[in-house]
């Protein structure tokens, strides 16, 4: 098993040098989200952007690691 | 909140024109302050969720802000969507016109307020976390602006979340003999966010072909987990999988506090 991850691994490091980033893998991009007010404030006043604002909790009942 | 509307590909396509920022709730006084006066619940007090959709001043509301998107779009899931990604393109189209050159400028890279809870957003969002970091302060600003230029380009958006740290002591939920070096750090998170693996590790000296391919194999061998809210909570607790927040809560039915609506009664 170690001898198939010794061959494996360097495998999908080739692949990944050899091929871009493929559409399907893009079907997986989501919304891309500045983390705090300051530097989304920012960016919108000097892009002049209009703001998409959403704020939740990142646990449920203190468990996190689910919104 | 309803978060099926965020990741409805008409959504995600309209927010490209957008600044979408996504706090964290009760992770920042200043910020809980602002996001009270964005909208306040029947309660008066700031619950869980917020949501808003505001002109480029941060102040004028362009919908009706609540709790979630079904305050201002309403009808079946789908529909609800559509109707948003709708509004999202007019209010857009809207700027777009009142917009200089400087839009065209690569944005800042998007990041997470520090290590911990970028670590815990990345795995409620099911991504990877890519963590820039450097303890000299130029050296930071460098990998942020060659990552940033990565991270909006149509091959990467979206697919990260960021964090920029400044100090090795930040990593310590990495174990004690965890010893960063200056360059760029892709993380797997575990389920709860808590910790998590090295997956790609591009050191601050290697060029930009590195530095995408690192990006590129992340993407390609990241594996999203479904969770499921009962169960996950199940097993955080029988884990002991506990996040404490950096101010106290005040929604009553995450604290369990709600009262339940009495029937209303039938008058005769």
């Amino acid at each position: 098993m170690s001898q198939l991850k010794t061959f494996l691994i360097p495998l999908a490091i080739v692949c990944a040098t050899a091929l871009p980033v493929s559409a399907d893998t893009k079907k997986d991009a989501q919304i891309a989200w500045f983390g705090t007010w300051k530097q989304g404030l920012a960016e919108a006043k000097r892009s002049g952007r209009p703001i998409l604002l959403v704020s939740a909790a990142p646990h449920c009942r203190n468990v996190p690691g689910i919104w | 909140m309803d978060r099926s509307f965020l990741s409805k590909p008409v959504v995600i396509a309209a927010s490209r024109d957008f600044v979408c920022v996504r706090l964290a709730t009760y992770e920042s006084k200043a910020e809980a302050v602002f996001l009270k006066s964005v909208f306040r619940a029947r309660s008066g007090q700031l619950e869980n969720t917020v949501f808003a959709i505001l002109a480029p001043d941060g102040k004028r509301q362009l919908v009706r802000s609540g709790r979630s998107p079904n305050f201002a779009f309403f009808g079946a899931e789908d529909v609800a969507a559509k109707q948003m990604a709708s509004t999202m393109n007019r209010i857009a189209a809207q700027f777009k016109t009142r917009r200089t050159n400087k839009a065209t400028v690569i944005p800042p890279l998007p990041i997470v307020a520090d290590l911990r809870l970028a670590l815990n957003v990345a795995a409620c969002d099911n991504q990877p976390l890519v963590v820039a970091y450097s303890p000299k302060a130029n050296e930071r600003k460098l990998l942020e602006s060659r990552l940033a230029k990565l991270a909006w380009s149509d091959d990467y958006i979206g697919q990260f979340l960021y964090v920029s740290v400044g100090n090795a002591k930040a990593f310590k939920q990495f174990g004690d003999k965890f010893r960063p070096e200056a360059g760029i750090y892709v993380i797997e998170p575990d389920k709860f966010g808590l910790k998590g693996d090295v997956a790609v590790r591009v050191a601050a000296s290697d060029d930009d072909t590195k530095l995408r391919d690192g990006l590129s194999l992340a993407v390609i061998t990241h594996q999203k987990r479904m969770k499921e809210t009962f169960e996950h909570r199940a097993a955080g607790r029988r884990e002991g999988a506990d996040w404490k927040t950096k101010i106290p809560v005040t929604d009553s039915h995450s604290l369990g506090t709600a009262k339940k609506r009495s029937p209303r009664r039938r008058s005769r």
